[in-house]
């Protein structure tokens, strides 16, 4: 992460909540979980609402078709994530 | 579910894969919107309406489009790690199982922050009002950036500040090479890192909304041009022979 903010500069609530996910899974939270917790209102909380319904919302694509679209423009954008 | 196999033959070669003319024409149009987006016109709406894909499903793609040249812009300008496969696909399932909401772990209210819009026209975008509610948040709600700053960089307006200048061009346009140094040369002109976060979003989300105009305006302009099955004014000849009576002759 380039900026140490992002890793380590998450309010009580979240860093509890990031806390508790490195518990269930020993692992350390992706990175793009970290930027929509870090200071949520911001960002993270509008983008994820309207993702979820964008992804798994009512529409003419199946949620596979959706989900393809995404993997495939982060392929266009040569993004490994 | 499109399965594996499948899927990485799309993700391969999307143009031979086995699906669909629909899907297949979703993909090229998101190629254009990736890519070119200065070049999506109404001719491109018509070639996907012509295929059977409704408004709605334009829509629909063009949004997962633009949500991931958002992210994706983020990632790359965060520098963001790369997961390994396990912890890869574990999200994968916890995406597939309680979908995108939970990841924000905001513990704000169904209705925190939520605005209060002005009433408003009919729109044929069903996401608008989020849309708007995303906006607001980023460009000009509470922030450690100046609003007028984060507005500017949403507009697309020139900033005064080279290095916020060349830091805002690089998260768009995908230039990552100054990266480092822009943010060195911010850091010591007393930016925090906060604020530079916020410049980031700014620009990454930015470069999305004018994907999501430029698709928008020609789903509008789309019925006013002349390959359009609707304002085609006759082309049997049934019609030429027998004139629509007025409803004045009755």
């Amino acid at each position: 992460m380039r900026l140490p903010v992002l890793d380590n500069g998450h309010r009580a609530p979240q860093k509890l909540l990031l806390r508790l996910v490195r518990l269930a899974t020993n692992t350390e939270p992706v990175d793009v979980v970290k930027v929509f917790m870090y200071r949520p209102e911001f960002f993270g909380k509008p983008f994820c609402d309207l993702g979820h319904l964008v992804l798994r919302g009512p529409s003419d694509w199946t949620v596979g078709e959706r989900e393809l679209f995404g993997a495939f423009t982060s392929k266009l954008n040569a993004c490994a994530f | 579910m499109l399965g594996d196999k499948l899927t990485g033959e799309i993700l391969t070669d999307w143009r031979t894969a086995p699906i669909s003319e629909k899907l297949r024409a979703a993909l090229g149009f998101i190629v254009q919107l990736t890519n070119v987006p200065e070049r999506i016109g109404p001719h491109d709406v018509a070639t996907l309406r012509h295929l059977g894909v409704t408004e709605r499903a334009i829509i629909d793609a063009t949004y997962i489009c633009v949500g991931f040249n958002i992210i994706n812009r983020i990632a790359d300008a965060m520098d963001f790690q790369v997961p390994q496969t396990k912890v890869f696909v574990r999200g994968a399932w916890f995406m597939r199982r309680f979908g995108y909401r939970l990841i924000s772990g905001s513990f704000v209210g169904k209705n925190g922050g939520r605005l209060h819009s002005p009433e408003r026209v009919t729109s044929i975008d069903p996401y608008e009002r989020m849309m708007h509610r995303l906006q607001y948040s980023v460009f000009s709600g509470p922030g450690t950036l100046d609003a007028l700053l984060r507005q500017a960089i949403g507009e697309g307006d020139d900033i005064d500040e080279d290095a916020l200048r060349q830091y805002v061009n690089a998260v768009a346009q995908r230039d990552y090479k100054l990266l480092d140094r822009c943010i060195s040369v911010l850091r010591s002109n007393g930016y925090s890192d906060d604020q530079i976060f916020e410049a980031t979003v700014c620009a990454a989300l930015a470069a999305g909304v004018e994907r999501l105009r430029l698709v928008l305006d020609a789903i509008v302009l789309y019925p006013h041009t002349i390959d359009s099955d609707q304002y085609v004014v006759s082309t049997g000849p049934d019609d030429s022979a027998q004139p629509v009576p007025m409803l004045t002759s009755r």
